[in-house]
């Protein structure tokens, strides 16, 4: 069977999602949808449209929304409600109201799959990282340490990214979600929060700077920044372990400025001498990853999903809703930050 | 893929200590010509890696064979090479095969356990057990592990020893499949080191894991000594891979890389003990300056960059048995 997608949102994340797609010999976009009329000639065969209820009225089974927080959660439902699989990029909307918006709209469509694109998950030091951990071989996790930062540009305070109407947030919510699913991801769901948000350097409505302390009930210890002004673009975890540790360094990104072309995980078990003092440098292995074939296997599980009528494992909308709920209680949890306002698509 | 790279501090001479390693050659090149006779050894007429049929240079050993080093991969491989009919005689029959068991293995089995098993075991158990594939059938190859296979049953998995005719190892398990093969510093020394392979893949289920070590060509000591590396010699090394020759052999033969790495220690320590011993040698002033004259730890971080970038001669790979269940060719 051939799967006629449609792409909604043709910037940069939808025109990566198309390359990819065009490498399925079982899917076909057949139509794409983008506010620029004048957006770049994607092929033909293809219908373009600049309003996404022109495109949800196409014959189609699989839409890829790529469009900003503000508008995405109601073409999710629209999508859904027009009887297509969706699939979301993160993150899931500007609030838990979005995911839970998506969610009831998924409910009442059960044979359609609703994915969202968490897609450090599917890199390799990622997914390496969480064999490691469900193998127990380095012991239950004590605490981590996770730096995701970024340097801005000269058009960064013009970004819709920090229009808080479009966005609803910030670093933390744009870039900063990842590092927060990933440390759900590991140690489990987070209870208590203590967080500073702010504003230091650029001009612009949304947070440039979140550092975040986060505590699961089973005493696991996350520490977090996300950050706008980091002049070196830097994605860094370190997760220590009863039994050694693992420093994830580096992730394999469009700029390709996360570590230079390559991922690197650090692997040690902790040592003591016979006396039991501690050895302070021990013995570390260093797995370098450089392929990053993330896109693929991300859209290899959603297809495989549709084809086989499966539950969604990475990037369910329980998922989203727990990292975007999650999100939200750290932006509550400074309590001097002031939500921004927000306006939108009604869904 | 994997890249991994090992910090440890371990030097040569713990391993392969010198007057020994002498001994163990020096008999070596007295027996070669009796366990050997020209008229029995095999013409390769391509690399065995890449089947690319023409060499950029080529070194003797013995003075009867010939290391030749492929234009295409950069494999390096003997050609006349001894039948594997004479090899498995001479491992068995030998006084240099018998040497190296009671004298090298004996006296290094200390520092090889905590060097070189240890992390063999933890290699397979990083591999497979982090997979939650907690009853992993494993089949071994590796003569010269048979004493240390404890640690391997150690891993709580289920471990298989295959005997020493490696070149048809499935002999006895017809029947069976396992999920992982492991085969140390063996195709190295295999008159036909595809058969390893072959019999890998016809042993193995699919979506089976291989686990070989060997010597890699392309490593720092191997390149910058060539024709002086000592420890390169018949029938011990007759087939040297170079990342990429291993790569497209096992992509033909129907698997799938997991891992590639040269997480070697001595490449470093072995070059400069060449220079010190041997004050003639004729070699880049910069490097004799660098090894001998800086802080260790310019050789320490020396010996981490070419681990990094796959430059060291001690190779491992991981290759998954495609789940088609097919080979390339």
């Amino acid at each position: 069977m051939i799967y006629k997608v449609g792409i909604i949102g043709y910037g940069k994340m939808g025109k990566l999602r198309h390359r990819i797609i065009a490498t399925y010999p079982d899917l076909r976009v057949t139509a794409i949808c983008d506010v620029e009329e004048h957006a770049e000639a994607p092929g033909k065969d293809i219908c373009f449209f600049t309003d996404y209820r022109q495109l949800l009225k196409a014959d189609l089974d699989i839409v890829f929304v790529c469009t900003p927080n503000s508008i995405s959660p109601a073409i999710v439902v629209a999508a859904l409600q027009g009887k297509k699989h969706v699939f979301c990029e993160k993150p899931p909307g500007r609030t838990r109201d979005d995911v839970q918006a998506m969610i009831r709209a998924e409910k009442s469509n059960p044979g359609l799959k609703l994915k969202f694109g968490f897609n450090h998950r599917y890199h390799e030091i990622i997914k390496e990282t969480k064999s490691i951990i469900d193998s127990g071989v380095l012991g239950d996790i004590l605490w981590m340490r996770g730096v995701y930062g970024k340097a801005g540009s000269q058009t960064f305070e013009k970004e819709w990214r920090n229009d808080p109407a479009i966005s609803g947030g910030g670093i933390l919510l744009d870039q900063g979600i990842h590092m927060v699913d990933l440390c759900r991801y590991f140690a489990g769901e987070f209870k208590d929060i203590s967080a500073m948000i702010t504003r230091s350097y650029w001009n612009i409505d949304v947070e440039d700077n979140a550092f975040v302390l986060m505590k699961t009930d089973s005493n696991k210890v996350a520490m977090l920044h996300s950050s706008a002004t980091h002049w070196k673009h830097t994605f860094r975890l370190e997760i220590f372990l009863k039994e050694g540790y693992l420093i994830l360094e580096g992730i394999l990104s469009q700029t390709n400025t996360y570590g230079q072309g390559k991922e690197s995980l650090k692997i040690a078990r902790k040592r003591m001498d016979l006396q039991g003092k501690a050895f302070g440098n021990p013995k570390e292995e260093v797995i370098y990853f450089t392929q990053d074939t993330s896109w693929e296997m991300e859209i290899d599980e959603f297809i495989n999903c549709i084809k086989a009528d499966t539950a969604v494992r990475q990037g369910a909308s329980w998922e989203a809703y727990e990292t975007m709920d999650l999100v939200q209680r750290i932006y509550e949890a400074d309590a001097s930050w002031k939500p921004v306002s927000l306006k939108g698509e009604e869904i | 893929m994997k890249n991994v790279v090992i910090y440890d501090d371990f030097k040569e001479y713990e391993v392969r200590p010198p007057q020994l390693l002498k001994e163990y050659v020096g008999l070596l090149e007295s027996e070669v010509g009796q366990f050997f006779p020209a008229k029995d050894n095999i013409v390769l007429k391509e690399c065995p890696a890449c089947g690319c049929r023409e060499e950029n240079r080529s070194f003797v050993r013995f003075k009867m064979f010939v290391y030749h080093e492929c234009r295409e991969c950069l494999t390096v491989y003997v050609s006349p090479r001894p039948s594997q009919q004479n090899l498995e005689r001479f491992y068995a029959e030998s006084r240099a095969a018998k040497f190296w068991e009671e004298n090298m293995l004996a006296k290094t089995e200390e520092a090889r356990a905590e060097h070189l098993f240890a992390k063999r075991a933890q290699w397979i158990e990083d591999i497979c057990l982090g997979r939650q594939n907690k009853k992993l059938a494993l089949l071994d190859v590796t003569p010269a592990l048979r004493s240390k296979r404890e640690q391997f049953k150690q891993l709580g998995v289920l471990t298989k020893f295959a005997d020493r005719d490696i070149g048809d190892f499935c002999k006895g398990y017809e029947g069976e499949t396992f999920e992982a093969v492991t085969a140390f510093d063996v195709i190295g020394s295999l008159s036909s080191p595809l058969s390893l392979i072959t019999s890998a893949h016809k042993a193995l289920g699919p979506g089976g894991m291989l686990f070989l070590s060997m010597t890699a060509s392309t490593g720092f000591d191997i390149q910058v000594l060539w024709d002086r590396a000592a420890r390169i010699f018949p029938p011990d090394h007759l087939n040297l891979f170079s990342p990429e020759g291993i790569e497209k052999c096992l992509n033909r033969q129907g698997f799938e890389l997991i891992e590639l790495s040269t997480p070697g220690q001595l490449d470093v320590d072995i070059v400069r003990n060449v220079i010190e011993n041997e004050p003639d040698l004729k070699i880049s002033p910069f490097l004799k300056y660098l090894l001998q004259k800086r802080e260790e730890e310019s050789r320490q971080e020396l010996q981490e960059f070419l681990q990094r970038f796959k430059l060291s001669s001690y190779m491992r790979v991981v290759a998954q048995k495609r789940k088609d269940n097919e080979s390339a060719i």
